[in-house]
């Protein structure tokens, strides 16, 4: 119990060797092309440019409303989205690393989320850029946009534990959670918006990642995300770390013999 | 600080999965909805007793030399001590730094030459940049790679690739140093002067722990040997008097020791108690 415990905590306190690793993993992706992870940006800001051309084209919504709405929410999503994929494939993926060097394993989770916020930073250029483009500015509310990262950021790590456990063991997990992720892309509110569905909004409420983007979406809108909103991301972060810390303590000892 | 590194009865045994269906978390649900009774998930994975209880207390100034059969524990015994392997059972203890040569390259990117990653590792650690450009100039003139220092680790052959691995485990501050077969990869040329560091290393007091087939390597570099088979120690003390068993065994492995306790050093505490049947 206390080394799976000890792992977490000299890996959390070892920002520098995560940080040098998640910003090596972002400049290997520069080193190979010349616009590197902006290579993401560009097919996100075609994605989300598309789609707002479509959705007032064929929806007749406003094409400002509908441009900004899409790049603020599918920035976020693609933030959550990448992270739930990739998290079942973190200690296969560094098992070269870790099968060489005497440092805590949860130094690679830490490391794959911090590249996925620095990603996201990537993304958030589509976002700015449609601000231009719309000409407007939501106020300084959408500085509540930084505690709601911090939040989502958290869980990240928070269900990064244990789907990478997950997926250390069970060699599928990676294909059925990319299944999934698929299918929740469509059910939650990113493409339409929680009130366009009437009395089925249950479907979003129940939906925690809705809750969990909202945090960050809603203020680079111009509005505070709801208590409600608050409450049910605390949950998910609390009851993904409780889950993830029972799965770290008592599998830690067997995760690199399954590498 | 003084430097050890202990195991008292250490154990590793790990499965194998050999089926695909042994690493599908969607057999693995099946097994959980039928209470159980459709357990194809666990059917057939084979576990491996790689190191059965081990002890070991070694302290500065040890220099260990492992042999054993190709599959007797070495590499497993060597990351267990790494502390990459946590044990099954039993118990670890280390104090100070360790360094491992225990791949050619693996923890390094391939992607990078020699000189980025011995910068790149620098920075993982946390070193200085005044350490790490000496490091990286201390590391430049002993692997004698000329231009191919600056060039990806991917077109490099195994020798070259182990003169990084082998540099670099042996100039990063650490008290303690493990060292697998892969260095065999080097050239004459390169095992003498891979020899005179590891005798400056030792001078400087630090523990090694070596595996190797190379009696002249084990003679050269340490002052005690254990051979191992099965994970189990078969035999330990002087590294002449040990191969000569050794090479003498053929195929005929004697019976583990009982309750081999390898103290080091201090001769006088490794315990030889003839395990019977």
């Amino acid at each position: 119990m206390n080394e799976a415990l000890n792992d977490i905590r000299e890996g959390a306190l070892n920002w520098r060797a995560w940080g040098v690793l998640a910003t090596d993993d972002l400049q290997a992706r520069y080193r190979r092309t010349v616009l590197g992870p902006f290579w993401v940006t560009i097919a996100h800001a075609f994605f989300v440019a598309g789609y707002a051309y479509w959705s007032s084209a064929v929806l007749k919504q406003p094409l400002a409303e509908a441009f900004l709405y899409v790049a603020a929410g599918l920035t976020v999503w693609a933030f959550i989205a990448s992270s739930l994929c990739e998290a079942p494939g973190i200690f296969p993926r560094t098992a070269g690393f870790i099968t060489s060097y005497d440092l805590p394993i949860s130094l690679q989770i830490f490391r794959v989320v911090l590249g996925q916020v620095l990603t996201l930073g990537h993304n958030f250029v589509v976002y700015l850029a449609a601000l231009a483009f719309v000409g407007t500015w939501p106020g300084m509310v959408a500085f509540m946009a930084i505690p709601g990262l911090i939040v989502v950021s958290l869980a990240c790590v928070s269900w990064s534990f244990f789907l990478s456990i997950l997926g250390a063991r069970y060699r599928d997990v990676g294909p059925l959670l990319n299944s999934v992720v698929g299918m929740l892309m469509i059910m939650t509110p990113v493409f339409w918006r929680k009130a366009d569905i009437g009395s089925a909004t249950w479907l979003a409420e129940a939906n925690p990642i809705y809750h969990l983007i909202e945090l960050i979406r809603a203020p680079l809108l111009g509005n505070m995300p709801t208590a409600v909103n608050w409450a049910a991301s605390l949950t998910v972060v609390a009851v993904c770390t409780v889950i993830s810390l029972v799965a770290f303590v008592r599998q830690r000892r067997n995760i690199t013999y399954w590498l | 600080m003084t430097s050890s590194l202990i195991l008292d009865r250490a154990a590793v045994s790990y499965p194998v999965f050999t089926a695909s269906r042994h690493q599908s978390v969607l057999t693995a649900a099946a097994g959980l909805l039928s209470f159980g009774k459709v357990r194809r998930d666990v059917e057939g994975i084979k576990v491996v007793d790689a190191i059965r209880g081990i002890s070991l207390n070694l302290s500065e100034g040890a220099r260990v030399g492992l042999i054993g059969r190709n599959g007797s524990g070495k590499s497993t015994l060597l990351r267990l001590l790494a502390g990459i392997h946590l044990p099954t059972r039993g118990k670890r203890t280390v104090k100070g730094r360790i360094s491992t040569v225990l791949s050619h390259i693996a923890g390094l990117d391939a992607e990078k030459s020699g000189r980025e990653n011995v910068a790149f590792i620098c920075r993982i650690f946390g070193l200085s940049s005044a350490q790490s450009s000496n490091i990286i100039n201390e590391i430049e003139t002993f692997v004698e790679l000329g231009e191919f220092f600056d060039m990806p680790l991917r077109t490099y052959s195994a020798g070259m690739q182990v003169r990084i691995s082998f540099a670099l485990a042996t100039t990063m501050p650490g008290e303690i140093l493990l060292i697998d077969e892969v260095l065999a990869a080097g050239d004459a040329h390169f095992m003498t002067r891979a020899a005179e560091r590891l005798q400056k290393r030792a001078a400087e007091a630090r523990i090694m722990v070596l595996a190797t087939h190379s009696p002249t390597q084990l003679f050269e570099f340490c002052d005690l040997a254990i051979w191992l088979d099965s994970g189990e120690i078969v035999a330990c003390g002087k590294p002449e008097e040990v191969w000569a068993q050794y090479a003498a065994a053929g195929e005929e492995i004697p019976p583990p020791l009982k309750r081999a306790v390898v103290t080091w050093p201090s001769p006088s505490a490794v315990r030889q108690e003839r395990k019977v049947g």
